[in-house]
């Protein structure tokens, strides 16, 4: 796709005034002058292989740069999808079972505005108040893992809780209205009239069953936070996935953005895969006979 | 009302909520609806002039929402970024609907058909990607601008629409009177219109609200990284980007256009909200 | 002796509205208490009452005693101890009543669990051997089975199993077998039998199907509008019964619409031979997708102005048949020709397999109402306008003021009025729904209506007027009907020949009171023996 973008890459690395033939001499060493069929097939091949090719901005090893920032973006999605379900999936249980009660709506009120809140100023104002008022943490950057891992983390739980906010208000909600719904099935009556009380039906018929949809959107939202924490990386200057495609981008690197690219549709096809196994695990119906 | 009934079965026996949430996200959302209007007629003080020896002043009698760094008045600012906020969104919106409904009524009404797979894949690959990136990625290609921006959401709205659509209308497809009008020799396309769009209106309209607060956020995250609407046309966003670096001593340029898209957004998924419950559907209703 | 349950003056307001009104009655010990009434009688809501399992905003009155113990004045926690371990209860869906998520043994357990402290070895035990109780051991099911693998009937004995877990005194049955099929039916009824004959469980149970309770209570409550009217021993109550509300719904239960003269001309609908099969995708992750044949080898002839009857079981194919007469379904070979005109016909199998397409419908000779008043209607659209839909099949259809005296002729025809056109159709009821489907079915004036279980969803009363409306439409209009139904009684008040089905085959034709009088193959036998009956003799003409 990007082949089309105007804007050749070999002439934007060595600025616009390059001689006519250094001009070549690039595009030869770069592979841009063979047809493009043979360039994307050849590339393709060493994808499979762990061979990225080699970016053309960095003169580096695509594999190299995407490698270094897998281990930023990778526990960042990690951290704050932990961070969001740790906090939705109560929020979303307690508000459905006290329904209509002060929790309920003090658990929708919340989310309401969590999910009206573009997560990129909650970030802002995380950093303004506990990075530099409060000096608690570091406004950005990322100490590379060689500092030791708390410190990491340190440097991470911003960021990770600036993308949790969305994703947790978005999942309690999901998680509520699920058990909502589970819980005007037949079976929760059933489970009733055995003598179970109502918190102990909830507890073990209801909340299983919820549990599916919810599943669906933590495997969304992680295909999401992989790449997709763009903003976020530029507000805390994480050198993370989404800085990366996004420099991409913008400076037609071509290889980088393709090769992210092939990387998070691998990623989500992952999800999806897990998510899948998860389901059957979780639901009997969706077994194989 | 009743002391809780532990023993009850935790439904209510009957129940129809008054859709106050309708009244408060309407209300929001029209305040910033009239100011984006207002914005074309008049605004306080003008967002192009810039007025450098007023910079960075606090909120004030003068300035109700201060001034930024280049002298502007936030609150004109806030006022005309409202419409670019809102154009973009509802054009989008308006994308969404216009290709994703006929497709996802099309796919339904050949359900398993090569068609509704192909339908149904190409949703499915547009989904993988997140949508930031797909906006970042069009917006990237083919210049940034406000009209670009609101293509990139507006595909990215293309299948959700689809499949709102889609999953909303299959079930009306299994329907006895459906099955009535295949009898009276009806096509597919003609049901697909008199039957099944009235009976799906309800959740589209719900779901247009949601996209369309969608839509305003994802304009603001396009903005802020500079993918949007281009100076000299202010935008919510752009103004939180600009207000990063003076965010420490002037805290003002980062809250109120942050606020501006907080009340905005929750005034439309509270209106959603409100017309959810407003529009339940008579179908689902049960004897 | 003291009765094991005993009311005494329930009444219960839900909201503010009353529903139950000073009902009294009791269930002895090993006896079968049966409730009867149409829907809305508020049979439901007495169980529930008892089980103290209800709605938010219910406030009740009364006294309720189990083996002495008033049970409303128990907090929720001892109610918690009762159910399951002192009550059952099983209600009407088997299909959604179980959790798909479990196993049946641990469902069965779990009462087992919430009431003691029993070892998890035992508990399997005893659920086996409830299981096998309930007939269900041996074979595919054991306790690790999941409920999607099960049948309607099978679940419902899940459901037994689970409620007579710890041997309570009383098992209360709402509707068990409205849901299933005649023969399930006869199976489930006689494991309730075998229990309060050999375990000395007593039941109560609800019914609205008046030969159920015939056949199985020991004495009867008649209850109309949240109040019992009547009420005593089963056999006299059905001998000589009072009230007139009882009265209407014996007279409603065995009525029979008066049938016209058989007098036949033509043949106009002709089925040759048909077969119909659908690929089933295989649920195994790389197996073949399978043939399944629904219709197989199927003829059949309904003759002009003839009623015909289409018997059978959910699965049997009748659905299937009714869309391929309709048109609307592809066939693999065979001919269907209405009034000489074809609507499908694939002679060649080999060749046609892959095009066997149904030809629609020759315009407006046919028509077809349904069983679900709730689904048959667009509910955006007025009435008006939902009556005059198939004038879409005809090419000169009437428009403007002449549809408008139309609409208004075949809403009087069923008993509406002219007025009614410009309502929705959620402001009537169910009864009032059919006859608009039925002047839906007759306004282009059809030669042949299928009728798909058109009835099955009405109560009692109500079906006793639907069905003289179709009788005495068809004399008027020279109508032919195709009137399926799984309903014995049904058929033998409407139609003059019958066909049984079973698996995609017609195995049994004839007159219809010849072929349920004297029934020649061993499914129709079995499915008149196992069809509840109120003994003739007690019926007063």
């Amino acid at each position: 796709m990007l082949e089309v973008v105007p804007g050749d890459p070999a002439s934007f690395m060595l600025g616009i005034n390059a001689e006519a033939d250094t001009l070549a001499a690039m595009r030869r060493e770069l592979g841009l002058d063979q047809p493009m069929l043979q360039r994307y097939l050849s590339w393709l091949g060493g994808m499979l292989t762990g061979d990225f090719g080699i970016s053309y901005t960095y003169r580096v090893p695509v594999s190299e740069l995407v490698m270094a920032r897998i281990w930023i973006s990778l526990p960042l999605a990690i951290f704050a999808l932990i961070l969001s379900t740790l906090i939705a999936v109560p929020a979303g249980l307690i508000a459905a079972s006290r329904r209509g009660r002060v929790s309920d709506w003090t658990v929708m009120g919340t989310t309401q505005l969590g999910i009206a809140i573009p997560n990129f100023w909650f970030a802002m104002i995380l950093v303004s108040i506990f990075a530099i008022k409060l000096r608690w943490f570091s406004a950005g950057g990322f100490p590379g893992w060689d500092q030791g891992f708390w410190i990491c983390m340190q440097a991470l739980l911003l960021p990770a809780i600036a993308l949790a906010l969305p994703q947790a208000s978005i999942l309690a909600r999901v998680m509520r209205s699920s058990l909502l719904e589970t819980l005007s099935q037949d079976y929760i009556r059933t489970a009733r009239a055995k003598g179970l009380s109502q918190r102990r039906t909830v507890w073990a018929h209801a909340f299983r069953n919820a549990l599916i949809p919810v599943l669906t959107i933590i495997g969304l939202q992680f295909s999401f936070l992989i790449a997709g924490a763009i903003i976020i990386e530029n507000v805390f200057f994480l050198p993370g996935l989404g800085r990366l495609i996004f420099q991409g981008i913008t400076q037609r690197d071509l290889i980088v953005v393709e090769s992210v690219v092939m990387l998070l549709v691998f990623a989500v096809i992952c999800v999806n895969f897990l998510v899948d196994i998860a389901y059957a695990l979780v639901d009997p119906r969706l077994r194989r006979p | 009302m009743a002391k809780h009934d532990k023993s009850s079965l935790g439904k209510p026996a009957s129940g129809f909520k008054s859709p106050t949430s309708l009244w408060i996200g309407g209300a929001l959302t029209s305040i910033f609806v009239v100011a984006a209007l207002v914005s074309f007629l008049w605004t306080p003080y003008s967002v192009e002039a810039l007025n450098i020896g007023a910079k960075l002043q606090a909120p004030s009698g003068t300035h109700l929402f201060g001034t930024d760094h280049f002298g502007r008045d936030i609150f004109s600012m806030i006022m005309v970024g409202a419409r670019v906020s809102i154009a973009v969104a509802i054009v989008a919106v308006g994308i969404g609907i216009l290709v994703g409904v006929p497709l996802g009524l099309l796919a339904a009404s050949r359900q398993n058909s090569f068609i509704d797979d192909l339908v149904m894949r190409s949703n499915d690959l547009v989904f993988a990607f997140p949508s930031l990136l797909i906006a970042i990625l069009i917006t990237a290609i083919f210049g940034t601008s406000a009209l670009n921006a609101i293509i990139a959401i507006g595909i990215f709205n293309i299948p959700v629409f689809a499949r709102v659509t889609r999953g909303s209308a299959l079930p009306i497809w299994t329907l006895d009177f459906i099955l009535a009008a295949r009898v009276a020799g009806k096509s597919g396309l003609r049901i697909s219109l008199e039957h099944i769009l009235p009976n799906i209106l309800n959740i589209l309209i719900v779901q247009g609200t949601i996209q369309f607060s969608l839509g305003i956020l994802a304009e603001a995250g396009l903005s802020y990284v500079g993918l949007g609407a281009q100076p000299p046309t202010p935008s919510w966003g752009r103004m939180l980007a600009d207000s990063q670096t003076m965010i420490s001593f002037a805290p003002h340029l980062a809250i109120f256009p942050g606020v501006a898209i907080i009340a905005t957004v929750l005034g439309l998924n509270l209106m959603g909200d409100g017309l959810r419950d407003l529009l339940d559907p008579k179908l689902r209703r049960v004897r | 002796m003291n009765p094991l349950l005993d009311i005494k003056n329930l009444s219960l307001d839900i909201g503010g509205t009353p529903i139950l009104r000073d009902i009294s009655l009791s269930v002895g010990h090993g006896e079968i208490c049966g409730i009867a009434g149409e829907s809305g009688s508020g049979k439901s809501l007495t169980a529930l009452s008892v089980m103290g399992l209800l709605p938010m905003g219910a406030q009740r009155r009364g006294v309720v005693r189990l083996n002495g113990n008033d049970l409303f004045r128990r907090s929720e926690a001892e109610m918690c101890q009762i159910r399951g371990r002192e009550i059952g209860m099983i209600f009407q869906e088997p299909m959604t009543a179980l959790n798909p998520l479990k196993t049946i043994g641990s469902q069965i357990t779990e009462t087992l669990h919430t009431h003691s402290k029993i070892s998890k070895a035992e508990a399997n035990e005893i659920a086996l051997e409830k299981l096998a109780r309930v007939g269900l051991g041996g074979g595919r099911i054991s306790e690790n089975t999941y409920p999607h693998e099960l049948s309607g009937g099978q679940r419902q004995r899940v459901m037994i199993a689970q409620a007579i877990a710890w041997q309570p005194a009383l098992l209360i049955a709402d509707e068990p077998t409205t849901a299933l099929d005649v023969t399930t039916q006869a199976g489930i009824l006689e494991l309730l039998r075998d229990l309060v004959d050999n375990e000395g469980l007593s039941i109560m149970l609800i019914s609205h199907d008046l030969a159920v309770l015939a056949d199985m209570a020991d004495h009867v409550s008649i209850m109309e509008n949240g109040a019992i009217v009547e009420g005593g021993a089963t056999e006299p109550l059905f001998r000589g019964h009072r009230h007139p509300y009882t009265q209407k719904l014996f007279a409603a239960a065995s009525h029979i619409p008066i049938q016209p003269l058989a007098k036949f001309r033509e043949p106009l609908l002709t089925v040759e031979n048909l077969r119909i099969s659908y690929r089933k995708k295989s649920t195994k992750l790389f197996g073949k997708a399978t043939k399944f044949e629904a219709v197989s080898d199927v003829s059949l002839q309904i003759l002009e102005g003839e009623s015909v009857g289409l018997v059978g079981e959910s699965g049997c194919g009748k659905s299937t048949l009714a869309r391929a007469i309709l048109g609307l379904q592809p066939i693999d070979t065979g001919r269907i020709e209405l009034a000489g005109a074809t609507i499908a016909s694939v002679n060649n199998p080999e060749a046609e397999m892959r095009k066997g397409k149904a030809i629609s419908s020759p315009a407006g000779l046919q028509q077809i109402v349904f069983q679900d008043p709730y689904g048959s209607f667009n509910p955006r659209h007025k009435v008006g306008r939902l009556i005059a839909e198939p004038f879409h099949a005809i090419p000169d259809a009437p428009s403007g003021k002449e549809m408008v005296l139309r609409i208004d002729a075949a809403l009087e025809e069923v008993g509406l009025s002219s007025t009614d056109r410009d309502k929705y159709i959620h402001e009537f009821s169910g009864g009032q729904r059919q006859r608009i489907a039925i002047a839906r079915a007759l306004i282009i004036k059809p030669k042949l209506i299928l009728l798909d279980e058109a009835v099955s969803a009405l109560d009692v009363s109500i079906r006793a007027q639907i069905l003289d409306l179709l009788a005495e439409l068809r004399v008027t209009h020279g109508l032919s009907y195709l009137f399926i139904s799984h309903d014995l009684s049904v058929v033998r008040a409407i139609t003059d020949r019958v066909l049984v089905m079973l698996n995609g085959q017609i195995l049994e034709s004839g007159k219809t009171s010849e072929v349920l009088s004297a029934p020649h193959h061993d499914y129709t036998k079995q499915l008149i023996a196992f069809t509840p009956q109120i003994p003739a003799d007690w019926i007063s003409q």
